[in-house]
């Protein structure tokens, strides 16, 4: 055998492993993807993905009660003063101590 | 994804896993110390060079899958150890032909025989490779 046919020969034989090598990862990745692990991994992702908008969407919706029920509150003593200060609210009584001699 | 349990046995074989994964990193350490050594690097040319990379790359993944239990690892490193042990066989052939002959085909017949022997343990793993995407895509709502 010549050195240029042996050269060849070896050439093909790396080539061959090297696309082999190729075409394995690609497979490879494509039935991980495909995998019950792959679409777990993509439940959890999009799971996620969602709880976090659940949160941002909490926060913005407890802003925007927060803002219209403080103002509820201030329109209604409004109306109430004009009502008369017989319309406004009494606060309630403050309790009476504790007696702690009739406890005993 | 996790390869196969040995027939009748309720549980995979860490022996068999052990030894596997042991062999694979031994493979990688040699192609590690083959690109290391400055003879070989100085006296050999790309290809010896690349069958070294062989060595390491498909022996570290062979060895990893292995020793993670997946078929993936040895899907892909295999092709390549069977690829360099042949080639190594070549070269090792090619270099004592000429002062002893009968070494040499002792060489090559070894050195082959492993890589045929990858060969068939890659067509093993070849095997769950097709169950494991045969059954991949079912339950698959998403498409």
């Amino acid at each position: 055998m010549s050195d240029e046919t042996f050269r060849t020969l070896i050439i093909a034989l790396l080539g061959t492993g090297g696309a082999t090598f190729v075409w394995t990862v690609a497979k490879s990745i494509i039935a991980f993807k495909n995998s019950a692990e792959g679409r777990e991994d993509k439940a959890v992702g999009r799971l996620e993905k969602f709880e976090s908008e659940c949160r941002q969407q909490l926060a913005h919706e407890r802003k925007w009660v927060s803002f219209w029920s403080r103002r509820a509150a201030v329109l209604e003593r409004v109306i109430l003063v004009k009502l008369g200060p017989e319309h406004l609210p009494t606060p309630d009584p403050e309790p009476a101590p504790l007696d702690m001699e009739k406890n005993k | 994804m996790t390869m196969p349990t040995l027939e009748g046995s309720s549980k995979p074989s860490m022996f068999l896993r052990v030894v596997r994964s042991l062999a694979y990193v031994l493979i990688a350490v040699a192609g590690f110390l083959l690109l290391l050594s400055p003879v070989f690097a100085t006296g050999n040319d790309i290809i010896s060079i690349v069958m070294t990379w062989f060595l390491l790359v498909g022996g570290a993944f062979s060895a990893i899958g292995s020793a993670a239990g997946r078929w993936a690892g040895e899907f892909t490193g295999l092709p390549l150890l069977c690829i360099a042990f042949a080639v190594f066989g070549l070269l090792t052939f090619r270099e004592g032909y000429p002062q002893t002959p009968y070494i040499a085909w002792a060489n090559l017949s070894l050195l082959v025989g492993l890589s045929l022997m990858f060969v068939a343990r890659w067509r093993y793993v070849f095997s769950v490779f097709r169950v494991a995407d045969r059954f991949s895509g079912e339950g698959n709502d998403d498409e």
